[in-house]
């Protein structure tokens, strides 16, 4: 019976498929013809496409003209057909015509040369929205005015007022749509398919807001008595009212339900004073070690995420996707007592950028960290400051760095908070500063101590060149690397942070690629007494070195050597300060030994881990980070078995 | 016998405005049932909500025992349905309408409607919108009858009709379907063409049914009674059943129904000079009971 009606509906639609498929063959041939012209070749694709939305108008107010016109219903619905079946046929013959001639259409840009890149890049004037891709807009506008006249073709069969009425209507509720739309996506203007952020939230209320009106339509249809006009008015205005309101709720909670991106992870499993958290793209985890369990304390979204954990709290910056902007945030490290200490739209006509280096104080009382705001009143700019604030939200300070270390013409290429010293009240901070614009223009490093109750900023070290520091975990000392140039030999040294004077460690002669490709993974023991680092021979050779305060001893072996591809390999300390593990990427395995070298074990990862993968001491265990599956396994360094726990 | 159709406190209104109210009545098989009633009282309205066109308000009507909601379509495959007004879609041509019928009912007999239509002299390439009204009544009847249905259900269609057509089929099709054990509904206004087929009467009044009675004992029951006077008429009470009480200068017109000898004796002792008494037609009666209003006094 749907195949009857449903040809009987074809038939009554054919004039309306040929006049559309007219439409198609003139715009091909006019395309073919001024494709040349590269102002009408512009043009052309825009001026045809509207036609699209109004195909759709005509074809849903023609849905019952029949029976009005012939005075069919009565017939119609006596039928021993369902009404439901009525109307599926009455809704797919249209809407397949439409389907139909936008296939063609698509078929056409596939197969004539030019089309395609034409129609795809056409945009609407910058008058207009600047940039908004209409092909995409188009396509759904000609399903949502289609939707709108199919519903109000069940009241009457004035085509025209109908058409006329229903691409008001449309028009206006397309406005309404993209203004929520504007708003759900953080007030950022229409400005391309691929930036606006509420164009998901534009197309899905456009979808919904279609289904919503073709359901007012079936119930007023399947519920209603088709003998008076008046009641069914009034029923398919309520179904509107009521399906409507639910699909702009459905589409306005959108962003809060739409799925994330796959999880993964920001940097893997971290130790953190007596902590061992994950941080991934959407939020922070505590594991804990006794009871080999994972637990979220912070939620946030973000493929940057940025945290410092310690001493039962932690700092972290959550709203980089709010329109508000940024915001700094401290919890427990149990995930209670969320506290938004700074940024997030907190002072009018100003809104923080990004949240940077943020530190917590070794008695946990107080959070710096670096921030840059844009100002949008007197004096509109941008600018970067040091900030303090405590924990408990009170005290915010922005604190001046760096006075007399950048000379005239000088700018801060970057800045480094690297430390607390061991008053609660000093930092060790480190800058790079450039004297010219360009990338030739080398900066020169200084590193110096910030007393923030003094104000008192002392310089320990400038060099003209570029150096890393890797400080101690108590910032006593810090381990140093530097050269001069691409060529020349790197100087690795350990600097008292507390004199700035400095001890030779090692020269590697010919180290390869950049600082931090050089000296891989240097990591310091607990008691800060010994560093272990890779050595970077070759593009793809590394061998351990370790580097023993007290004996003023480098030891170093060429007996461990780890060939590196692609993937990076690391090292750490067990808590004990006993054993070093080395992840072995290129030897899918854990190289464990001790601070000497010289005794050697090695365990391999279980084959289901990827190449990726970092290694990070716990406890009596070694938690294994596998980047590309997004798992953690633990080995049990005791039994040396693995167990996967995340 | 069996209910084929059964109707049980049905009502519907619209925009308030009660057109049924509390109707009941049931239809069995072989049977032409007559729906009487005013212009607007309700008859179009009442088979429509059988038919499933449009929606009621309460009540339940049951078709074969079983009952049918408003968006059942089954029970449709067993009953013809000719509404008064322009029907079919004016685009098709009639052989494009009996073949997209033919589609929806099980039972369709495509060799009767193609008999049928070359006895009504109707062309299956003519477009529907170009047929007559008399035409396309013809061809609703081929349609219907095509189907086999159990039940006819006819909304006072034959007033297009020409006279010898309308004939035809109240005599020969309409009892010869109902003979063959299909019931039939006819609701009309043209109460005279009834009398010849007609096996029991509804009349359809105030949204309610107010008759519910075979046609023999409305024929039995029904009488006028012309009581005539010398001079001015005597005072005398209302017989038991009076429907009608008029007035015609020294005479008094009575219609009672049901005739019963009590109403006799009481009417017989009122001092008539004359008292005559005979049958009533349905047309007259059917007047009685809805247009002149009932106990018209004098």
């Amino acid at each position: 019976m749907f195949k009857t009606l449903l040809l009987k509906e074809w038939k009554d639609k054919a004039p309306i498929a040929a006049f559309g498929l007219a439409l198609e063959a003139i715009f091909l041939a006019v395309f073919l013809i001024f494709g040349g012209n590269r102002d009408l070749r512009e043009l052309i694709p825009g001026g045809f496409l509207i036609v699209f939305p109004f195909i759709g108008l005509i074809l849903g107010a023609g849905a019952f003209e029949s029976e009005f016109r012939d005075g069919a219903w009565a017939y119609l619905l006596s039928r021993p057909v369902r009404k439901e079946t009525v109307w599926l046929a009455k809704l797919v013959a249209p809407l397949s015509v439409l389907a139909g001639l936008w296939l063609v259409f698509i078929g056409l840009m596939a197969v004539v040369p030019g089309l395609s890149d034409v129609v795809l890049s056409f945009k609407l004037p910058d008058m207009l929205e600047s940039g908004l891709a209409f092909f995409p807009l188009i396509l759904l506008s000609s399903l949502f005015f289609f939707s709108i006249a199919f519903s109000f073709s069940v009241l009457t069969d004035k085509q025209l007022g109908l058409v006329l009425g229903c691409f008001l209507l449309g028009f206006v509720l397309e406005g309404i749509l993209s203004f929520f739309a504007f708003l759900a996506g953080g007030r950022e203007m229409l400005t391309s398919i691929g930036r606006f952020p509420g164009l998901d939230v534009f197309g899905l209320a456009l979808v919904l807001s279609s289904l919503a009106f073709l359901a007012a339509a079936l119930v007023t249809f399947l519920k209603s008595d088709f003998s008076q006009p008046k009641v069914k008015a009034k029923a398919l205005a309520k179904w509107c009212f009521l399906f409507l309101a639910a699909a702009w709720a459905l589409s306005a909670t959108w962003p809060a339900l739409r799925p994330g991106p796959k999880e993964e992870f920001a940097s893997g499993i971290e130790v953190a004073g007596n902590e061992v958290v994950l941080s991934t793209n959407r939020g922070l985890y505590r594991y804990d070690l006794a009871r080999e369990r994972f637990k979220r304390i912070v939620r946030w979204r973000s493929e940057y995420p940025d945290s410092a954990v310690g001493g039962g709290k932690v700092l972290y910056v959550l709203g980089y996707d709010r329109p508000e902007g940024p915001s700094l945030w401290v919890a427990d490290m149990n995930g209670s007592g969320k506290k938004r200490l700074v940024g997030g739209g907190g002072q009018e006509g100003t809104q923080v950028l990004w949240f940077q280096r943020i530190r917590l104080s070794p008695d946990r009382r107080t959070a710096v960290f670096l921030y840059e705001e844009v100002s949008y009143t007197s004096p509109r700019g941008h600018q970067m400051s040091l900030a303090s604030i405590g924990t408990d939200g009170t005290g915010f300070k922005k604190l001046l760095f760096g006075p007399g270390l950048a000379g005239a013409g000088e700018d801060y290429s970057w800045v480094g908070i690297l430390a607390w010293l061991e008053s609660p009240d000093s930092l060790l901070m480190v800058a790079g500063i450039r004297k010219g614009p360009t990338v030739r223009d080398r900066p020169r490093t200084v590193l110096w101590r910030y007393d923030l109750s003094s104000g008192a900023q002392t310089k320990l070290i400038e060099s003209p060149v570029p150096v890393s520091f890797v400080p101690d975990p108590a910032a006593k000392s810090a381990l140093s690397f530097s050269r001069r140039d691409l060529a020349s030999p790197m100087e690795v040294s350990i600097l008292d942070l507390a004199t700035g004077t400095s001890m030779p460690v090692m020269t590697v002669e010919r180290p390869k690629g950049s600082l931090s490709s050089s000296i891989v993974s240097p990591v310091w023991n607990r008691d800060g007494d010994k560093v272990a680092f890779l050595i970077r021979h070759d593009d793809d050779l590394l061998t351990p070195a370790v580097y023993l305060l007290k004996e003023r001893r480098l030891v170093s072996s060429d007996d461990v050597r780890i060939q590196e591809s692609r993937e990076s390999a690391s090292l750490g300390w067990t808590a004990d300060g006993l054993k070093i593990i080395l992840a072995d990427p290129s030897g899918h395995s854990l190289r464990i030994t001790g601070p000497d070298l010289a005794w050697k074990r090695t365990v391999p990862v279980p084959t289901s881990v990827s190449k990726n993968f970092a290694a990070c001491p716990a406890g009596d265990a070694v938690l294994v980070s596998d980047y590309a599956n997004v798992a953690v396994w633990r080995l049990d360094l005791k039994t040396e078995k693995w167990k996967k726990i995340w | 016998m069996s209910d084929l159709l059964r109707v049980e406190h049905l009502s519907k209104s619209f925009s308030r405005q009660a057109v049924l109210r509390d109707i009941g009545f049931a239809l069995e098989p072989g049977r032409v049932y007559g729906l009487l009633g005013r212009n607007g009282e309700g008859k179009t309205t009442l088979i429509r909500t059988i038919m499933g066109v449009i929606p009621r308000d309460s009540g339940v009507i049951s078709f074969k025992g079983l009952p049918v909601t408003f968006g059942a379509a089954d029970y449709k495959q067993e009953i013809g349905y000719i509404p008064e007004d322009s029907f079919f879609y004016g685009g098709l041509t009639v052989g494009e309408l009996l073949s997209f019928n033919g589609r929806f009912f099980h039972k369709w007999d495509a060799r009767r409607a193609a008999d049928d239509l070359k006895r009504l002299a109707l062309d299956p390439a003519a477009k529907v919108r170009t047929l007559s009204r008399g035409q396309q009544l013809k061809l609703a009847f081929v349609v219907a009858l095509a189907a086999g249905p159990q039940l006819f259900v006819l909304d006072d269609p034959t007033s297009g009709l020409d006279v010898p057509t309308r004939r035809e089929f109240l005599r020969d099709v309409i009892r010869a379907l109902a003979d063959g054990g299909t019931a039939v509904l006819f609701a009309t206004h043209l109460v005279h063409e009834l009398e010849c087929i007609v096996d029991h009467l509804f009349i359809l009044h105030g949204g309610r049914i107010v008759l519910d009675a075979a046609f023999e004992q409305v024929k039995d029951k029904a009488r006028r009674v012309v009581l005539g006077f010398d001079g001015e008429p005597l005072a005398f009470p209302d017989p038991p059943n009076l429907l009608v009480r008029r007035r015609a200068g020294t005479d008094v017109e009575l219609v009672v129904y049901p005739w019963s000898d009590d109403g006799e004796r009481a009417l017989r002792s009122a001092g008539a000079a004359r008292f005559d008494v005979e049958p009533l037609g349905l047309e007259d009666f059917f007047a009685a009971f809805v247009c002149d209003g009932r106990k018209s006094r004098e």
